[in-house]
């Protein structure tokens, strides 16, 4: 870890250089767009992100309620499960909003975009995840030297788990969900001009149910 | 430059940026304009992971949309019209109960619409009812029960605001019921009016009724009984809950298969992520207003033109149904709470009482034209135009406006359980 804060050390150039592998991903990404493999990558990367979704929270469920019977029943507990509990919903959250990323799903005003269609409202798209990816990385680049900090207090939550640890997800996740916005945007204008209606651009197609 | 920055967010925003997006730059610009280290922003977000009411927000929305995937939709439909069918509008009655208390369970997603819209609507034009009436009933029921415990907007109301979750769950048991009181005599009277047919009631359909769902009966009783008993804190209930909505209809009822679950908890997910990433930025953006004393200075504004604690909630009540209806209900919880808070606690407005105005207002801005999101959900679902939808909602909203207007100037009726049962 010392390594890697050496050679990325916070500051506005580890956001520049985020950015630009950010861009480079979506650029690369968008030129093997066809390929089996690439397509087999993001469909396994979907599943492994739902296992994990699924872990988290049934671990969760699991513990909580392992928690209460000892408690009523043997009046005692473990003292590592409310911390866990906690943690766990930071990385539900990241993992649930990156995969709201994916498929457009995030929450938003969204008041004057039902009234267009066809290209405005490609461009339209265009703009809002393009914003969606800048500030992504903005805040990713902020969550890195917020994880520098926590690394160098060196907390433990719980179990000799330290709170950088738990923390990580959050730079990742706002990485994860700054390219999949750049995705969208190139997978729209990759569709504009075309006459049919803009819908599916998820990375793997008909995953949107 | 600021009226232009400001201008050009506001326009994003309308454009449908998604709006922890939105919160996150406003949160950027104030602090790096004041020469802080946007990494404050990640330790707000951060403090997600640390607080201990925060697990029950996956853990009851997994449980509502396994909930809404089962048949659990049909038995309590089912349920509803056994005990309640005869009365004069029963099936309207039974609509309004039906999608309250199936909202309290799945909070206000816009699920209920979805979910019970479907059943009850094609079954309430054949007995009779006018159809604007049926349009206008499901639209504004669709948020019906998010004053009811176990709803998540009562829950991040708490967080928010740091008010007890226990005394907002009591607090909302009494007006929830006079908001389904008042819609349910405008139900009787149409009912009346339109000479719709009358069952009557029977032991025996009742009883079979009761049986079908004799598994999702208990639940309410085992999560109220459990919290106010003592005997696990709200979080506990939320996974109580979890296991045991697994419990029954994946195993006993059969309903869902157990590879579906998968796709349900990501389902579910995605929308708790949508919900908690905005909290975080949110938390991020009224931090620095909090710290620059924001709310104190648009107090000193209010207060040169209001001096009176209920003309102060008169305006309240005109800008929540403004936002209400621009913002889904988690998001005005999340932006603006933290700001009105300090505010309120000046006009001396007790925080529960205030938590149960809140939440009054956003339901019905749920269904108030222009914007409000039921609407659309309607129109989607019913296959109707959004202006048609407009003209149908208004009836109940006048009523659902008369209840609002009772709830805020009667503090007594939100806060009478509360201290009758002293609860901390």
């Amino acid at each position: 870890m010392e390594a890697l804060f050496t050679i990325f050390s916070p500051g506005w150039k580890f956001g520049l250089l985020l950015g630009s592998i950010v861009l480079a991903l979506g650029i690369v990404r968008n030129f093997l767009e066809g390929l089996s493999i690439v397509k087999s990558c993001a469909t396994f990367a979907l599943k492994v992100e739902s296992r994990l979704l699924g872990l988290l929270l049934i671990t969760m469920i699991v513990t909580a309620i392992l928690q209460i019977i000892l408690r009523n029943f043997f009046n005692s507990g473990i003292p590592w499960v409310d911390p866990l509990q906690r943690s766990l919903v930071l990385w539900i959250a990241f993992l649930g909003a990156t995969m709201a990323t994916r498929q457009g799903r995030h929450v938003s005003i969204d008041a004057l975009s039902r009234f267009f269609t066809g290209n405005s409202k490609l461009t339209v798209l265009v703009i809002t995840d393009l914003a969606g990816s800048i500030v992504s990385i903005i805040l990713a680049n902020a969550a890195w030297t917020f994880l520098y900090d926590e690394w160098q207090y060196g907390d433990v939550r719980f179990l000799g788990v330290p709170s950088w640890v738990i923390a990580v997800i959050i730079p990742v996740g706002f990485g994860v969900i700054s390219y999949r916005f750049f995705y969208r945007v190139i997978a729209h204008l990759r569709v504009f001009g075309e006459e049919e209606e803009p819908a599916d651009v998820d990375e793997v197609k008909g995953a949107v149910s | 430059m600021i009226a232009v920055t400001g201008i050009l967010i506001a326009l994003f925003a309308l454009l449908g940026t998604p709006l922890f997006i939105i919160l996150a730059v406003l949160a950027i610009l104030f602090f790096s304009s004041d020469g802080i280290s946007t990494s404050v922003l990640a330790i707000e977000i951060n403090k997600l992971g640390t607080a201990p009411i925060l697990p029950s927000i996956p853990l009851f929305t997994f449980a509502g949309y396994v909930l809404s995937e089962s048949r659990t939709p049909e038995r309590l439909v089912n349920l509803s019209r056994a005990f309640l069918g005869w009365m004069p509008g029963g099936l309207a009655v039974v609509a309004l109960v039906a999608c309250a208390i199936f909202t309290a369970f799945t909070g206000a997603s816009g699920v209920t619409i979805i979910a019970l819209g479907g059943l009850l609507f094609p079954t309430m034009q054949k007995e009779g009812y006018p159809e604007n009436f049926n349009l206008g009933l499901l639209t504004t029921s669709g948020s019906l029960g998010l004053l009811f415990p176990p709803s998540l907007p009562i829950i991040i109301f708490g967080y928010m605001a740091a008010t007890s979750i226990d005394q907002l769950f009591m607090a909302g048991i009494l007006p929830g019921m006079l908001l389904v009181l008042l819609l349910s005599f405008y139900s009787v009277f149409t009912g009346g009016r339109n000479k719709v047919p009358r069952y009557k009631f029977s032991w025996s359909g009742a009883l079979k009724a009761a049986r079908e769902a004799q598994w999702e009966i208990p639940l309410p009783i085992v999560i109220l009984g459990g919290i106010y008993g003592g005997i696990f804190t709200v979080p506990e209930a939320a996974a109580i809950t979890a296991a045991y909505v697994i419990l029954v209809e994946v195993f006993i009822y059969r309903d869902i298969e157990p590879r579906g679950l998968f796709k349900i908890i990501r389902e579910s997910m995605i929308l708790v992520g949508g919900i908690l990433i905005i909290m975080g930025s949110a938390m991020g953006l009224t931090n620095y207003l909090v710290d620059a004393e924001v709310p104190m200075q648009i107090l000193d504004l209010i207060r040169q033109y209001i001096t009176n604690k209920y003309a102060f909630l008169l305006l309240l009540n005109v800008f929540l149904l403004v936002v209400g209806c621009m913002m889904d209900i988690f998001s005005a919880l999340m932006v603006v709470v933290p700001l009105i808070v300090p505010i309120a606690k000046a006009y001396d407005v007790n925080l529960v009482h205030l938590g149960i105005i809140f939440l009054a207002n956003l339901e019905m801005g749920y269904a108030t034209p222009p914007v409000g999101m039921n609407l659309f959900i309607s129109s989607f679902r019913f296959g109707k135009p959004v202006l048609r939808l407009y003209w149908a909602a208004l009836p109940f909203l006048g009523i659902l406006l008369v209840a609002l207007l009772i709830i805020t100037y009667v503090p007594a009726l939100s806060l009478f359980l509360v201290e009758l049962f002293g609860v901390n």
